[in-house]
């Protein structure tokens, strides 16, 4: 479904975004898991061709049979929306304040020419039901500041799916939610998903909630793959030192009194990362073959990009 | 022991915008009864969702906001009965630690002037040395260098702004300390260092802690006791693994049931595909 091969981007001649590739099914889930900067959303505006002024993306990204970035703006623009739905963090800053959500559900069915407006808006409808929005033909007329955070983020799904697309891009679409209704709506994703066929790209800096919604899961820092393989196999024997540092970092199931892990140092800016694997310096199996040349790719029960991969000491 | 935080029937209301000018003014009740104990080197954790009335029991605790009714004693001390002078000189025995540290940091004043504020409040005597050797005291102790005295909080990265933000809280050498989501906003590897800092600082100054999160896997790992607010009421409180292990409350058990959880075996009932 979608094909993402060699992606790198750069920001006046600094890589950004270095060679990843990846592929995800119809009807899978793929988990972007990483920390700020290691360029899991940047990968998702590349997709939809949304990225800043001034940055450039190279490679292929292949999507139902066409390479995104050889397209123009034009027929770019008649797939994004149509065939690609996309969800953010904050759906205020998607959903527009002074349009009642009906008219903002049917107008990608307008514009696209899949309905007239009346069927549209009884569409919107149907949608808005099928999101679990409670009451749907009265709440068809709400303006978005009228709803909660939980309701404004189904809305945004009612939305995404308006057209039936085959690639469903979710970045940290729960994270702003509290857990009772982020539990809720990785419900509402995983079911849609199912039922519709949709692949999904699914972005979080949340290991948990990774784990629960994507088969399958890519581990980013600094722009670079690190590990990826079944989300289940990764978490339980990591061989990439950033993931196993990650999972011993994180408080959860550890013992109250017990001391955290933290990866020591912090995150450079791009400029300042090794040209080799990005985690040198921070990585305790780091040496100088690491700094200079890019790891290879070791394949076992995950893929790791790494010079020494293995279990953690 | 005493208590060093008491609170005790705190209650607190606020009225709602009228929809027209005939209806009845409506209040909504965001804290309700809310009693509590910390002793020294003890942490409460307080968990619960949004309009759960957790931010604003801890500005009621920190005294930023007076309550309807009910009684609130630091160190013993019932603050209904000082005066405006006398609360204020009372101050510098309970600080706060926010979500955002770049919110709570002065970006045009130095790492210096930012750290010794609250010390100029309540040690204004301080000669100019004393005042440099406290600061870098206290760097030290949240492991900073004292060589980034004369820097701006903008040179910093998140988790060494949450150290800063947490030195200056600790300077005046408080008793209490209400840590309002500390490590949210931070990566995992960053709050790891937050997390373990604030675990020793409990150990070493024996402060009394409230620790306020929405994050379960957080407060289980750091409170001794905890507390799960829904609609501005207790609804369960106890030992930390006994409400985790042993949930008494309906709301309880569904927190804990839709805290996402890394591994099938942790999950109770909650499905993964």
């Amino acid at each position: 479904m979608l094909q993402v091969e060699h992606l790198r981007i750069t920001f006046r001649g600094t890589p950004i975004l270095r060679d990843l590739s990846f592929e995800i099914d119809p009807g899978e889930a793929l988990g972007l898991v990483g920390e700020s900067g290691s360029g899991k959303s940047l990968t998702a505006l590349a997709i939809i061709g949304l990225l800043p002024q001034g940055m450039h993306a190279e490679g292929r990204v292949i999507f139902e049979g066409e390479d995104l970035l050889a397209l123009d703006d034009a027929a770019l623009c008649a797939i994004r929306g149509r065939r690609m739905g996309m969800i953010f963090q904050e759906p205020m800053t998607a959903l527009n304040p002074v349009h009642r959500i009906s008219e903002q559900i049917a107008e990608p069915l307008v514009l696209h020419g899949l309905m007239s407006h009346g069927e549209a808006l009884r569409e919107a409808e149907r949608l808005l039901e099928r999101v679990g929005i409670e009451e749907p033909h009265r709440r068809l007329h709400s303006y978005p500041h009228e709803l909660s955070g939980g309701q404004r983020q189904r809305v945004m799904i009612a939305m995404a799916m308006a057209c039936k697309p085959g690639l469903l891009i979710a970045d940290e679409p729960t994270s702003a939610l509290d857990v009772t209704v982020q539990s809720e709506i990785l419900d509402l994703l995983r079911d849609l998903r199912l039922q519709e066929g949709m692949a999904t790209l699914f972005i979080s800096h949340d290991l948990a909630v990774i784990a629960r919604i994507a088969r399958h899961t890519l581990v980013l820092y600094g722009g670079a793959a690190m590990e990826m393989g079944d989300t289940l196999a990764l978490l339980r024997e990591p061989r990439h030192p950033y993931t196993q540092g990650l999972l011993a970092a994180l408080p959860h199931g550890q013992k109250r009194g017990t001391r955290l892990k933290p990866i020591p140092g912090f995150v450079p800016p791009p400029h300042l990362l090794a040209p080799g694997c990005p985690f040198h310096g921070r990585c305790p199996r780091g040496d100088a073959t690491c700094a200079r040349e890019a790891p290879p790719l070791s394949l076992a029960h995950t893929r790791a990009w790494c010079f020494h991969p293995g279990r953690a000491e | 022991m005493s208590p060093v935080l008491e609170a005790r029937d705190l209650c607190k209301s606020y009225a709602l915008p009228r929809g027209t000018l005939l209806e009845r003014q409506r209040r909504l009740q965001a804290v309700k009864n809310v009693s509590l104990r910390v002793e020294a080197g003890e942490t409460l954790g307080i968990v619960g969702e949004s309009g759960s009335g957790k931010s604003t029991l801890a500005r009621l605790l920190m005294a930023l906001e007076k309550p309807d009714s009910g009684q609130l004693l630091w160190q013993g001390e019932d603050l209904t009965a000082l005066t405006a002078a006398e609360l204020r000189a009372r101050r510098h025995d309970i600080q706060m630690v926010f979500q955002d540290p770049y919110g709570s940091l002065d970006p045009r004043m130095r790492i210096l002037d930012t750290v010794a504020e609250p010390l100029d409040m309540t040690e204004p005597g301080l000669s100019r040395e004393d005042r440099r050797a406290r600061v870098a005291d206290i760097l030290e102790r949240v492991g900073l260098n004292p060589e980034v005295l004369a820097r701006y909080p903008h040179q910093f990265s998140g988790g060494q702004r949450q150290r800063i933000a947490i030195a200056r809280a600790l300077i005046t050498r408080p008793r209490i300390l209400v840590a309002d989501e500390p490590a949210s906003a931070l990566d995992v590897s960053i709050q790891a260092q937050i997390l373990n800092l604030l675990a020793d600082l409990k150990l070493e100054f024996g402060l009394a802690m409230v620790f306020i999160s929405h994050d379960l896997g957080i407060v289980r790992y750091l409170s001794d006791r905890m507390m799960v607010m829904q609609h501005g009421v207790v609804v369960e409180e106890g030992e930390t693994e006994r409400v985790f292990t042993a949930p008494s409350h309906d709301y309880t058990r569904a927190l804990i049931a839709a805290m996402p959880r890394l591994f099938e075996e942790e999950d109770h009932g909650a499905q993964r595909l």
